[in-house]
């Protein structure tokens, strides 16, 4: 951490004594955390990636350098391929869908007078929720025979008969994807109702003045100020998306015929129950690579407006 | 129709349509809650029973020591302690950690800081599926050689709890502490006191809010995680509730009205925990996380 | 002592004890033979086995004893309407009942995981086909097994099975026939408490049960399991944790499993409970518990004693719920999951000597 040293507190008014203090209260701050980090994420990392270049199983063991077999092998499988795509669709429709839903909740709980407490309360139960918990009940509620939806549908006369949700590629990709919609939308639209409700109210005073309807207002005083916490919702969402394994493996793990295979439900499978670990080890490296790419592309934008 | 009218229709209509989906959102919670209360001939029930008929608590018999036609008597309290443990001392490590930090963060300047920032929070985004086995693998072995056992006991799952968490609470406290005029620290600090004063006596009371809003986060992140513990974790020693979850699934069965109602007891620390932070929720999210 | 399946033993082999030098034949005598069998291999018992389970045809006796349906059935297939002997006349009872009341389906099959390989693996033996050949080759893709997998693809594509039938594992296809909304069912002996509790379900006291069907190879095969204790090889003391086996396989801690509703794997403890069962009120608690010991003691056929099993159903399940989709024609489909399989076992070394 030689890089932490060179501390300078408050633009170098200081004594050099006190620098070092300075540097070393920096490094005291900021050990733990990095520690921490560097132990539970970029140690395991670094070994599963150096797995990743061996044959390395739960049941033999071995260490020894297989020429990149598990990334040729990942390369002509077509199943990864596929799950590969299937994930960035995936996230590419949740985030979105989950964005603007969180957008306009926010937008509309912002200019409520009453019961705006009840309302943010109500928005949060979706987060109490377990995560497997949310796979297994919007598991029943897709079901063919007994679900809620087909149940609602059919007692609305608009069904006849029943709609097999969780076996169509579509359909079953629409299915998961609601229940992670449903599940993530909340933070966004708790962060932007924090942002929203930040701006000054004087804003919207002036604009009132000039006549300016509802979506004009949006448009021009709302929306470029909620900018970072855009930026931020869209980050948190990336992540949290990512990480919907629980939700997908339970609703479909990835079935039927692999049509709703991601990458969360494949890489499990074949690293755990066909113990090819370094096989999935590579494949997750790979995973990583994505996620990392698709988030440090979000932080750039992040990092522009970031005083540093 | 008079411009102001037709205004104050749209946004009654728009206020509706709030309700609508708030109300939508709850009802898988609802069921939840209606699906462990019911007759367990209600719960898959072709055609459906909407409203329960009778109400049972049979179904939180599992939990409380008394087993159901369904299903045995799960160790419940085990894992419930297991998870109010794991997940508090998780969440207050990490915030501490991270408001740490994060208050570095914000007000200092060294060399390699905006990587290190960068480094921080990209650790986040490493999906818990390409951590669990490797973690498992390397707590497996140090747990072999050293007196500290990782696998199986809440402290390796607050370990991990604690590097999930921390990115995010840095995030947040970082803008957080930003908003804080450094005038007072600076003032603080020719008066005499120590950087380490200047943090604690004039930054953190002002920083509660943001602490109160990664709290949220965090707690609930930890009491609801479970493909990592469902690695790490073996027996009553260290498993958590979402684990334990999986009592209520037989090698061919679901009970899944115990589950509920399990689930559901599950959501109440959940719950009570936001209600008691979350006031200063939107007000910490409101200064914490821009910039 | 560890927990373990007949399914999945074979994986934990190199950290096994072999079992035969605790325990003496005299001892093992009274075990049913057909589980012993499945519980070796490489010539050495690593199993000592608790309770058992098997398929078994669950049929709804209100539907097949309706006279309007028997005499409707006669003259659409020109035979007597009667519990299925055979899986042609099982899959003929499925299209006759599907639709006949409201809601009603043929049948149903858990459609995913492992289940759905188990199920073709039953009927594919009853066909006279083989899951691998002695040399572990995959000799599922025979004619056999197309018959099998296009058996399946009948069902799903005649709409005789519900729809999303490739999501549903044991605990929904068991809940389809509780509610009532399937004529014929193949499934386990354990779910009998549950099936005939009126709380839990509309078909208690309405059904029945029949020996596996025979296939086309003229074999009646159950898919079938035992749960049993194995010792580590790790184990500090493994002459306690065989007393403990010992005890807790005894006579009678299984007849006291037993009485829970388990299978047991003892015939002495067989005799008791069908002694018991003959006072019970309901001839079919007795009937159930013949039934039951004929075919763990005939029609037993756990799967192929591999490590390889789960793996293998994670490539052969996708392929076959490919197959009943339409995805894929029932010939190809197979000839690639086999090229996978033999693939996977290639690498693990099976083709090696």
């Amino acid at each position: 951490m030689a890089q932490l040293t060179q501390a300078s507190a408050l633009e170098g008014r200081f004594s050099p004594a006190r620098r070092a203090k300075a540097s070393r209260f920096v490094v005291a701050m900021l050990a733990p955390s990095v520690v921490v980090i560097i132990f539970v994420v970029a140690f395991p990392l670094i070994y599963s990636f150096y797995l990743s270049f061996t044959s390395f199983t739960l049941l033999r063991p071995v260490t020894a350098w297989n020429d990149f077999a598990n990334y040729r092998r990942l390369l002509q499988d077509p199943i990864f391929g596929q799950a590969f795509i299937n994930t960035l669709l995936f996230m590419f429709v949740t985030i979105n869908a989950a964005f603007l839903m969180g957008l306009f909740l926010s937008q509309a709980i912002a200019r409520t007078i009453r019961g705006q407490s009840l309302l943010r309360t109500m928005l949060m139960v979706p987060m109490m929720f377990a995560p497997v918990m949310i796979g297994f009940q919007f598991r029943w509620f897709f079901n063919d025979q007994v679900g809620l939806v087909n149940n609602v549908l059919t007692s609305l006369g608009l069904l006849n008969g029943s709609i097999p949700w969780l076996v169509d590629r579509w359909l079953a990709m629409f299915s998961i994807g609601v229940a992670t919609v449903w599940m993530n939308t909340p933070v966004v639209a708790i962060i932007l109702l924090a942002g929203t409700l930040s701006i000054s109210p004087e804003l919207y005073e002036a604009a009132d003045v000039d006549g300016a309807n509802g979506w004009q207002k949006f448009r021009s005083i709302t929306y470029p100020l909620l900018g970072p916490f855009i930026t931020i919702a869209l980050t948190i969402l990336s992540l949290d998306v990512a990480r919907g394994f629980d939700i997908v493996s339970i609703m479909t793990g990835g079935g039927p015929a692999h049509r709703t295979e991601l990458l969360w439900t494949y890489v499990p499978r074949v690293a755990i129950q066909d113990s090819k670990f370094a096989l999935g080890a590579a494949m997750s490296f790979v995973t990583v690579i994505v996620t990392i790419a698709f988030t440090l592309y979000l932080f750039r934008q992040l990092l522009k407006s970031r005083i540093l | 129709m008079r411009p102001s009218s037709r205004r104050r229709l749209q946004s009654t209509l728009v206020d509706l349509l709030v309700w609508v989906i708030l109300i939508a959102m709850l009802v898988p919670a609802l069921w939840l809650v209606f699906t462990s209360v019911r007759n367990p001939v209600e719960v898959n029930a072709k055609p459906p029973v909407w409203i329960p008929r009778e109400l049972t608590l049979d179904g939180f018999k599992p939990l409380f020591g008394q087993s159901t036609g369904a299903t045995g008597a799960i160790p419940f309290d085990r894992y419930f302690l297991n998870s109010v443990v794991v997940a508090l001392s998780s969440t207050c490590v990490a915030v501490a950690l991270g408001t740490m930090a994060g208050y570095v963060f914000a007000r200092y300047r060294f060399r390699g800081k905006n990587a290190l920032f960068l480094g921080i929070m990209l650790s986040r985004a490493v999906p818990g599926i390409s951590l669990s086995l490797p973690l498992f693998l390397l707590f497996a072995r140090l747990s072999q050689s050293g007196p500290i056992k990782l696998i199986d006991s809440p402290l390796g799952l607050i370990i991990v709890y604690v590097a999930v968490n921390v990115p995010f609470t840095i995030w947040l406290m970082d803008g957080f502490f930003r908003e804080i005029p450094a005038e007072l620290s600076e003032a603080a600090q020719l008066d005499g006191c120590s950087e380490w004063q200047t943090f604690t006596r004039i930054n953190l009371p002002l920083a509660l809010p943001g602490l109160a809003a990664s709290a949220i986060f965090a707690f609930l992140a930890a009491w609801n995680e479970f493909q990592i513990a469902t690695v790490l974790t073996r027996t009553v020693n260290s498993k958590t509730a979402p684990v334990g979850l999986f009592d209520f699934t037989g090698q061919f069965t679901i009970d899944w009205r115990g589950m509920a109602a399990m689930a559901t007891v599950m959501m109440i620390p959940a719950i009570a925990f936001v209600l008691i932070v979350q006031r200063n929720l939107v007000r910490g999210l409101t200064f914490g996380a821009v910039k | 002592m560890v927990w373990d399946h007949t399914s999945f033993f074979s994986q934990y082999i190199p950290f096994l004890e072999p079992l035969e030098k605790y325990f003496t034949p005299e001892e093992l005598k009274d075990f049913s033979q057909a589980i012993l069998k499945s519980a070796t291999r490489d010539g050495h018992l690593w199993l000592i086995p608790r309770h058992a389970d098997i398929s078994v045809v669950h049929y709804r006796t209100d539907l097949y004893g309706n006279e309007q349906y028997k005499a409707e059935f006669k003259a659409k297939y020109g035979y007597d309407l009667a519990p299925p002997e055979t899986w042609k006349q099982f899959f003929d009872h499925a299209e006759f009942f599907t639709g006949k009341e409201p809601g009603l389906l043929g049948t149903n099959f858990a459609g995913k995981e492992e289940a759905l390989s188990g199920r073709f693996y039953e009927i594919l033996v009853a066909n006279g086909g083989k899951m691998l050949d002695e040399n572990f080759k995959p000799a599922f893709n025979s004619e056999a097994g197309v018959k099998t997998a296009q058996f399946f693809r009948d069902l799903y594509e005649r709409k005789l099975v519900p729809a999303d039938m490739t999501s549903l594992l044991w605990d929904g296809v068991a809940n389809n026939f509780c509610q009532g909304n399937i004529a014929v069912h193949n499934e386990w002996f354990g779910w009998y408490a549950y099936f005939q509790d009126p709380k839990n379900c509309k078909v208690a006291g309405k059904f029945d049960l029949i020996r596996q069907p025979v296939g086309e190879g003229g074999i009646r095969s159950g898919w079938a399991g035992a749960h049993a204790f194995s010792i580590p090889a790790s184990s500090k003391n493994k002459e306690a944790a065989a007393a403990l086996i010992k005890f807790l396989t005894s006579e009678k801690i299984m007849y006291e499993e037993a009485k829970l509703g388990f299978l047991p794997v003892r015939d002495s403890v067989w005799a008791r409970l069908i002694a018991d069962a003959a006072k019970s009120d309901n001839p079919l608690d007795k009937k159930r518990l013949e039934i039951a010991q004929t075919a763990i003691a005939n029609d037993f056929f756990a799967p192929p004693l591999i490590a390889e099993w789960i793996p293998l159903t994670n490539i052969l399940t996708p392929k076959l719920q490919a197959i009943m989709l339409g995805d894929i024609d029932a010939k190809q489909g197979l000839d690639e999951a086999a090229a996978e399989v033999e693939k996977m076992l290639e690498e693990a070394g099976y083709y090696n000597k």
